[in-house]
């Protein structure tokens, strides 16, 4: 056997890992939209149920992770309300198909993106606001002007978090959309087959490995990202 | 025309403010916690004021028996802050022109390249804030203000957090801004030295109320206490008009009325008069004209009024041919003078405790 034929991947093992990267892909475009806009609630709102909303955005990260996916698959199954809302109107289906899998995926992963929004929009100094508003921008022109632009550090973090942990998503993308070879089985639901069988020692190392790969790649960058934007931070202050 | 009347409550802190005035440069000064910057947030919209009006130049900001509130972005104020509150991610260039391109307004008769040119801007157009020093950032922030073509300037101690020698750097841009441009500009100082150098017109507060609004020599000589630290004795602020210079002894001979005045520096010959700050305390008195002293300054004045000034000391009074002068001297001292008001005194003055803003 030689070196290559030992690290080279199989047929199952390249879909899992091509499945994976366009799920979390797909997770993270649709989520990131909804979890500026959360964030920016969260950081900036001052609104009656806000509590109840910092709650409900924490929840897929505490919840165990079989109850998110059971509660996606009675909401948007074939049956359930979103879900025959969605497919009849807009010919979305989630069930059984990787669009479920990115659905699952980026619901859990969302918690982890508002969070470095959230934290970056905190930081903007509110005289900073004082000043372009001084300056005549309104509301929205304050936004796209100032407050989106100085929020780009974490919008990549929150980009690099939620793609690595949507990577990893297993408990709720296996209860809502099963785990369907080069449908919705992504790296993690593939280990989970190999395991299940005996004789695949090679396949689950080389994924294991790939997993521990994916993983350092993205702690490094959103830690580089998050260092800069503090860095800018501080030199601002100064 | 300013013309302020507002009241409320911020906080713990109530706050009842009026005056009027119709200089270029009214200077607000008291201590901290006085209510100084509740004014400024006031006149741009930051604060709304439970009570009171705002006219700045006939236009109605605010007015709370009609109803009327101007908003924040509608109201043409130009905001200098104490810290230059840059745009961090624009360009020197794209934070000067934010009021066009993010405000949508036109910079009237303010020319780009007129505020750069006069504010020094052309090196650093390209460069980020953050790569400026605390007095640049501070030119920009002016310029940035001036170029969104405000109808007032309001300006919260912007080189208070510079140090001397950046303040002595910023100070003649300052000065051009306020000669070129026709604004009205609202100046909080803790500095009595800016105060006197740009202003026209002195709003004392203390906690929260007015205690004088008048011209800055009817003022500022009522500034007495401990301010950012500093005991404050009164000092007056004269006007003299160049006669000559002294290149040997390098001294200038200015005028005050028909009498002369000599200050330690070599001043540029100019039309415009100079203004000299006189603390009371290096002013003595004398009745009749002294003969063979050190002191190079004795002007002939009138004994106007008399203030007591603590147990051992009082402040006089003196009508320096139309300005005020004054001298603070021992109570033993002005008794035995035996002083009464009209009377003719010759006060002295060390040249070297007359300081030329």
């Amino acid at each position: 056997m030689t070196f290559f034929s030992f690290v080279a991947l199989s047929d199952g093992e390249i879909s899992a890992l091509f499945l994976s990267i366009k799920v979390a892909g797909v997770a993270v475009l649709w989520g990131l939209p909804f979890a500026y806009f959360v964030a920016l609630l969260l950081a900036r709102g001052h609104f009656l149920g806000r509590g109840f909303l910092n709650l409900l955005v924490l929840m897929p990260l505490v919840l165990p992770p079989v109850v998110t996916g059971y509660i996606l698959l009675i909401a948007f199954g074939g049956n359930g309300f979103f879900g025959k809302f969605l497919s009849e109107n807009f010919g979305i289906s989630f069930a059984f198909h990787w669009t479920g899998a990115a659905l699952a995926s980026g619901l859990m992963a969302f918690p982890l993106m508002v969070r470095p929004i959230r934290q970056v929009l905190e930081s903007i100094d509110e005289k900073l606001i004082d000043a372009a508003k001084s300056l005549g921008a309104g509301y929205f022109t304050t936004f796209w002007s100032v407050i989106l632009p100085l929020s780009v550090p974490g919008i990549l973090v929150a980009s690099i978090l939620g793609f690595a942990k949507a990577l990893g998503e297993f408990g709720a993308t296996i209860t809502f959309v099963s785990n369907i070879p080069e449908e919705t089985r992504t790296i993690p639901l593939a280990i989970f087959s190999f395991l299940q069988s005996p004789n695949n020692d090679l396949q689950l190392w080389r994924m294991t490995v790939l997993s521990i790969f994916l993983a350092i790649i993205a702690v490094f960058l959103s830690e580089l990202f998050t260092y800069r934007s503090k860095n800018n931070q501080r030199k601002y202050h100064d | 025309m300013i013309d302020i009347d507002i009241s409320g409550k911020r906080g713990g802190f109530s706050y009842r403010v009026a005056f009027r005035s119709s200089k270029r440069v009214t200077g607000i000064f008291g201590r901290s916690g006085a209510g100084k910057s509740t004014i400024l947030e006031a006149v741009s919209g930051a604060l709304k004021p439970e009570k009171g009006h705002i006219n700045i130049n006939g236009v109605c900001y605010c007015d709370h028996l009609k109803g009327h509130n101007l908003s924040q972005q509608k109201r043409r104020v130009g905001y200098v802050f104490q810290d230059a509150r840059l745009f961090p991610h624009i360009s020197v260039q794209s934070n000067l022109t934010f009021s066009r391109w993010a405000g949508r307004r036109s910079s009237g008769d303010i020319a780009f390249d007129d505020v750069v040119a006069l504010l020094g801007l052309e090196d650093f157009l390209e460069r980020k804030p953050d790569s400026l020093s605390g007095g640049e950032k501070q030119r920009v922030s002016i310029g940035r203000a001036l170029l969104s073509n405000p109808h007032i300037l309001l300006m919260d101690e912007p080189l208070s957090g510079l140090d001397y020698q950046r303040k002595s750097e910023i100070m003649p841009y300052l000065e051009a801004m306020i000669k070129n441009y026709d604004l009205p500009v609202l100046f909080i100082s803790h500095d009595l030295n800016e105060i006197a150098h740009l202003c026209s017109h002195l709003v004392l507060l203390e906690k929260g109320r007015v205690q004088k609004s008048d011209d800055i020599g009817i003022v500022f000589p009522l500034i007495e206490g401990r301010f950012a630290g500093n005991y404050q004795l009164p000092s007056v602020l004269i006007k003299a008009s160049f006669q000559k210079q002294d290149a040997v002894y390098s001294i200038t001979w200015l005028k005050v009325g028909t009498q002369k005045i000599v200050v330690p520096d070599l001043l540029p010959e100019s039309e415009e008069d100079h203004t000299l700050r006189i603390e009371a305390d290096n002013v003595a008195l004398c009745l009749s004209k002294p003969e063979g002293l050190t002191i190079q300054n004795v002007l002939k004045v009138e004994v106007m009024d008399f203030r007591r000034a603590g147990d051992s000391s009082v402040d006089i009074v003196l009508n320096l041919e139309g300005q005020c002068l004054m001298a603070r001297i021992t109570r033993k001292a002005f008794e035995d003078l035996d002083l009464k008001k009209g009377q003719d005194v010759y006060s002295l003055i060390k040249s070297v405790a007359v300081a030329v803003l």
